[in-house]
């Protein structure tokens, strides 16, 4: 909220702004800005003279007197005339960017600018429109030569204040103001501070009319209801000092009647709202809405309200949304004659649904959400009145029509002294305790171990015994808790967490780094387009309510289009290589709700390794090596089982990962139509960490083999067989070979010298033993036996 | 004879001049000092003299002379053949190394790594949870009740009125203390958290957050005041930023979880607390909320609140990555360029 410092050292808090600033940090409002509205070089003119510029139809060239000379200044305003009072800008002044100084304007000399309100820095949002678009004039009696600063109260700092969720009660001037001094009245030994008085002990014109508006209340959504008529009203511009209070806290000017209101309410936190009296038919009733129906706000905007809403009705029609705003119909006019003022406490809960119904939070419902101080809705009722009849000397009032039903039971709280100790972990004696909470207007009754503290009617964030630690710890400084130097927090408690799984992702994590690939992190959320992507069924996808846009519309099933995405973009930037992963979760939402973290793998390009002018693309076995590798180290087995039904995978080049007998993920090159722009080949895994890390945990830990230091006989080997033959079928020969420890795959080939049908394959095999030293002769006759399987097979062995 | 010695060393001299590698030094040493060399032949001779001793001590000078210089040229020789040798491996220093390529981790998963690490080494634990989450332990549980106006502070994505993207990873809290009714704790728990924001430099639908937790025993030696909170995270940002200059502020705040609640500065790293543009003048940058646990939620999850107390913290874990490593906008860490990715 904005605060103006010129107002608030009217209330008497007198302090330099940066002393301001840091005691309201101290009590928990941070200022989250300091606006300086001083400009230099202003100066109160008055226009003696205009006539056309001769070559631009929208300028004028006025001569003005500054009160020690006359400037001729061009000026563009349509409003400009003889006799105006106008704020100008001498040689020197820095409006916005622009630095005044003397210029010529289509050939005629121009020593200085007319400024509007517009340029002396008040948002245009915030101003009408003749303000906006025409110089100031000034109507207030004011002197040529005059610093219209002072003059017309224009030099000010304003603060934006950051106000917590549970400091509704501060959301006023009044409010913020009492907090401010309980802290110098703590601090301060001089005199006190007194609390903010709202001004209206009483009516200060007679009731001299009967007010025939009935009011009917349902009290469990409004437990207080004041309602006045008053006759006899003139709706007018409103005064300068009005004008200028609003536009400093960023409210826009209405009338002379609504301005009242909305001044009201940033004085003292209590929303009101004043109807055109002859608009309301009979009554004002405050109910829940029994069908839905239309509603036009001041805002003129058109919106249904749902059954349930809270409304204030007369006869026929909705006038106002309780709380919120008042209806378009009802409201003030320039030929407004009679006025109802309407000040309430509505149910909280009510009015923030409200405002969710019409998007935006108006100053009233923000207030009304958290709670508004019904204990002084009378009082706010009188000032409204007083201040209408100040301004109205002909008008009548009505007799106060009310219904109260509010309840003023003030919370208790008990505190034992040793506790504020054990919260704050400093010592803060018992009469420092007692005089903070005393000075935050909490009435205190010492107990000897405890206190027992009433709390002020406006403070709805006081419940338990640490409200009360925090009010204390404000007041008296929060910045008094130094750091341990011990160091003694480092306590230790019983280990309870038995989630290994941060552990276990971080181990694959680490594997795949070493491997080159990089980490990701992308969105969880994805668009419908994506979502249908390696997914079993979009309707299987965790879908929002209310997204904020289609973008992001889906919680996603695989990580997979997301990586897509990542490599397309970083191929459009001319980065043609990736090798990434990702893990992260995904939801399937089948009967219930499934949560799967998973492990996505995606390698494109050319090959990065590749040292000096030998290049190469990623295949599937590149990716397959990843696999390999990280098996490798948590030492698992998993086999590969032909996937043909991944409409984004290539039949051919594509496969399901088999772990255990469990499928536990897939593995394969991305059809081309998911990256049409892109020459190179996308090759993808994603597997179920889930599933891994339940596998890896029922498995025992590896037991040692004895090893053989025993030299070992190796062979190689090439067959030729046909080209559809699968890898799979053609080790089968190597089955039931003694000493065989392993056999390595040297080439394939399938060029020239080579029949078309055919591929020929080289093998390195490794014999050992760990017992005795081999022999030729002993392994003759198993590569024999090799020949004789080969033979059956239909395999030809080169060189035989 | 003597002069038949002479005419010797004065050919060696001669010869060894033309040495010129290892094959004509072996051809020279068999010459002059072979089985059938001059200096063998001349030792041969030798019983033929009258003044043997004499001629055999002058034979020893020539012979002692032609080997010390054979052998300083074999040295020589040696020398050349070895730096030939070492010459033949030559490199270019400055040609880049044959590298074995390494992955590259996302800026904000090592951030988050390394201040799991940071109160791992503290005794934290680790505790996970689940991103799509009941409104119960979203809200609920922690003190957020369903007309609670702190719930417009986060305004968030539903999935159905009792599911939604969760908002914090507060609702690990949730679970955890609700599994271990009345035990001490002492964990963090990082995750992705999702609030309905437009992104933007500084905002993020989807962003990281790590929470810390702490309930001990209120009669145990163990106390966690706001004292102990400020403590540990002021070693927290000291670590994670690399300097014991650091200080921390606290600032009363409001969350509903927490109470009393702060908001903690960190002092500007660019300007060390004297103010700069980076801070806003303010020599301090905001980098976290915190707080004393609520009773509420203690006593929500089925603790005994009279008994046990404790505080959490929650820190923005792209805030900390920003901050730390200068990136201007929080976009560019969910963009994954591979020229990010590489910096870091």
């Amino acid at each position: 909220m904005l605060f103006s410092v010129n107002r608030l050292k009217e209330l008497g808090i007198d302090l330099d702004i940066k002393t301001l600033s840091d005691s309201l940090f101290q009590l928990g409002h941070e200022v989250e800005e300091i606006e300086d509205k001083y400009i230099d070089k202003l100066v109160i003119g008055e226009v003696l003279k205009v006539i056309k510029h001769p070559d631009a139809d929208k300028l004028s060239i006025c001569d003005v007197n500054v009160g020690d000379k006359t400037l001729q200044i061009v000026c563009g305003a349509s409003n400009i005339k003889e006799g105006l009072k106008v704020i100008v800008a001498l040689e020197g002044a820095q409006i916005g960017e622009l630095k005044i100084a003397p210029v010529k304007l289509k050939g005629v000399e121009s020593n200085g600018m007319i400024c509007s309100l517009a340029e002396l820095g008040y948002s245009k949002d915030k101003l009408s429109s003749k303000d906006y678009e025409g110089i100031h004039e000034i109507n207030e009696d004011v002197n040529v030569g005059d610093n219209p600063m002072e003059v017309l109260k224009l030099d000010d700092k304003i603060l934006d204040v950051f106000l917590t969720a549970n400091r509704g009660d501060c959301q006023s001037y009044k409010g913020l103001y009492n907090d401010l001094i309980s802290l110098i009245n703590y601090n301060g030994n001089n005199k006190k501070l007194k609390k903010y008085k709202i001004d209206a002990d009483d009516f200060k014109k007679k009731i001299t009319l009967e007010n025939n508006y009935k009011l009917e209340v349902d009290q469990s959504e409004c437990d207080f209801f004041s309602m006045q008529y008053i006759k006899d009203v003139e709706v007018k511009e409103s005064s300068w000092e009005d004008k200028i209070y609003l536009l400093k806290q960023g409210v826009k000017s209405q009338n002379s009647i609504t301005d009242i209101s909305n001044k009201v309410l940033i004085e003292t936190g209590i929303p009101s709202h004043i109807y055109d009296a002859d608009k309301i038919n009979g009554l004002l009733k405050v109910c829940l809405l029994e069908t839905e129906e239309e509603f036009k706000g001041l805002d003129e905007k058109e919106i249904t309200l749902p059954k349930g809403t809270l409304v204030i009705k007369d006869k026929e029609k909705i006038v106002a949304l309780a709380g919120v705003m008042g209806s378009y119909e009802t409201r003030i006019t320039s030929n407004t004659k009679n006025v109802l003022v309407e000040v309430a406490s509505f149910n909280p809960k009510s009015v923030f649904n409200s405002s969710k119904l019409i998007g935006k939070k108006t100053d009233a419902a923000l207030r009304y959400e958290k709670s508004i101080d019904t204990n002084t809705i009378s009082l706010v009722n009188k000032l409204i009145v007083n201040k209408i009849s100040d301004k109205n000397n002909n008008c009548e009032i009505s007799e106060l029509e009310e219904v109260d039903n509010k309840k003023n039971d003030k919370v208790s709280i008990e505190l034992e002294y040793k506790t504020v100790k054990k919260v704050l972990g400093i010592e803060i004696c018992k009469d420092s305790i007692i005089s903070i909470l005393t000075n935050l207007d909490f009435e205190v009754e010492d107990k000897g171990d405890f206190l027992v503290a009433y709390a002020p009617f406006y403070r709805k964030d006081m419940e338990i015994e640490n409200d009360l630690i925090e009010e204390i710890i404000r007041v008296y400084n929060i910045d008094n808790i130094d750091i341990d130097g011990n160091m003694s927090t480092f306590l230790t408690t019983d280990k309870v967490i038995k989630d290994t799984k941060n552990d276990f992702v971080k181990k694959i994590e680490k594997n795949l780094l070493k491997q080159g690939l990089n980490q990701l992190i992308t969105y969880s959320l994805i668009n419908e387009k994506q979502a249908k992507e390696f997914s079993k069924d979009i309707d299987l996808s965790v879908e929002l309510m209310s997204p904020l846009s289609n973008e992001h519309r889906y919680y996603r099933q695989s990580l997979l289009p997301s990586l897509i995405d990542v490599v397309k973009n970083n191929y459009s930037y001319q980065e043609k290589y990736n090798t990434s992963f990702e893990i992260a979760q995904t939801y399937e939402q089948t009967k219930e709700l499934k949560e799967d973290t998973k492990l996505a793998i995606i390698m494109s390009g050319e090959c990065e390794n590749y040292y000096l002018g030998q290049k190469r693309k990623y295949d599937f076995y590149d990716i397959k090596a990843k696999l390999e590798n990280l098996f490798s180290e948590l030492n698992l087995y998993f086999k590969l089982e032909k996937e043909e039904n991944i409409k984004e995978l290539n039949p051919y080049a594509s496969a399901k990962i088999i772990v255990d007998n469990k499928e536990i993920g897939v593995i394969g090159e991305v059809v081309f139509d998911y990256y049409k722009k892109m020459t190179e080949k996308i090759y993808v895994l994603e597997l179920s960490l889930n599933e891994l890390k339940d596998i890896k945990e029922s498995k025992k830990s590896t037991k040692y083999e004895s090893i053989s230091f025993l030299p070992s006989i190796n062979r190689d080997l090439t067959i030729e067989v046909n080209k559809e033959e699968e890898f799979k079928e053609i080790i089968s020969i190597f089955n039931d070979i003694n000493y065989l420890e392993n056999y390595t795959l040297i080439d394939i080939y399938d060029g020239e010298h080579i029949s078309e049908d055919k591929k020929s394959i080289t093998f390195r095999l490794k014999f050992s033993d760990k017992k005795e030293t081999l022999t030729n002769e002993i392994i003759d006759i198993e590569v024999e036996k090799i020949f004789n399987i080969s033979d059956k097979k239909g395999y030809v062995i080169n060189g035989r | 004879m003597k002069e038949n010695l002479l005419n010797i060393k004065n050919d060696f001299d001669i010869k060894v001049k033309d040495i010129k590698n290892e094959a004509d030094w072996n051809l020279i040493k068999v010459e002059f000092l072979g089985k059938k060399g001059y200096i063998t032949l001349a030792l041969k001779e030798l019983k033929n003299c009258e003044n043997k001793q004499e001629v055999g001590k002058n034979i020893k000078e020539v012979k002692d002379y032609i080997e010390e210089h054979l052998n300083n040229l074999k040295k020589d020789i040696d020398q050349e053949k070895k730096d030939k040798k070492l010459k033949a491996s030559k490199v270019d220093i400055n040609i880049n190394g044959r590298k074995q390529v390494l992955g590259k981790q996302n800026i904000l998963i090592q951030t988050q790594r390394e201040i799991e690490e940071i109160f791992q080494n503290m005794g934290f634990e680790v505790a996970l949870g689940y991103e799509v989450e009941t409104d119960f332990h979203n809200f609920e549980a922690l003190n957020l009740g369903v007309d609670h106006p702190a719930r417009d502070m986060q305004d968030s994505f539903y999935i159905n009125p009792q599911l939604l993207l969760r908002t914090h990873t507060s609702n690990i809290q949730s679970r955890v203390l609700s599994t271990n009714k009345n035990k001490e704790l002492k964990i963090i728990c990082p995750g992705k958290v999702y609030r309905r924001d437009d992104d933007d430099a500084t905002h993020s639908h989807q962003f990281m957050q790590i929470e810390g937790l702490v309930v001990v025993k209120k009669d145990s030696d163990y106390t966690a005041s706001l004292k102990d909170l400020k403590t540990i995270l002021t070693l927290f940002v000291r670590e994670i930023f690399g300097s014991d200059e650091l200080k921390i502020r606290l600032r009363p705040s409001y969350f509903p979880f927490t109470e009393p609640s702060v908001e903690v500065d960190v002092t500007c790293s660019q300007c060390l607390g004297d103010g700069c543009s980076f801070c806003k003048q303010t020599g301090w940058i905001e980098v976290l909320g915190a707080g004393i646990t609520n009773p509420k939620v203690l006593s929500i999850a089925g603790y005994d609140e009279k008994e046990f107390t404790g505080y959490a913290f929650g820190i923005g874990v792209e805030r900390i990555a920003l901050l730390k490593h200068n990136i201007s906008d929080i976009r560019l860490i969910y963009q994954n360029a591979n020229q990010f990715i590489d910096q870091f």
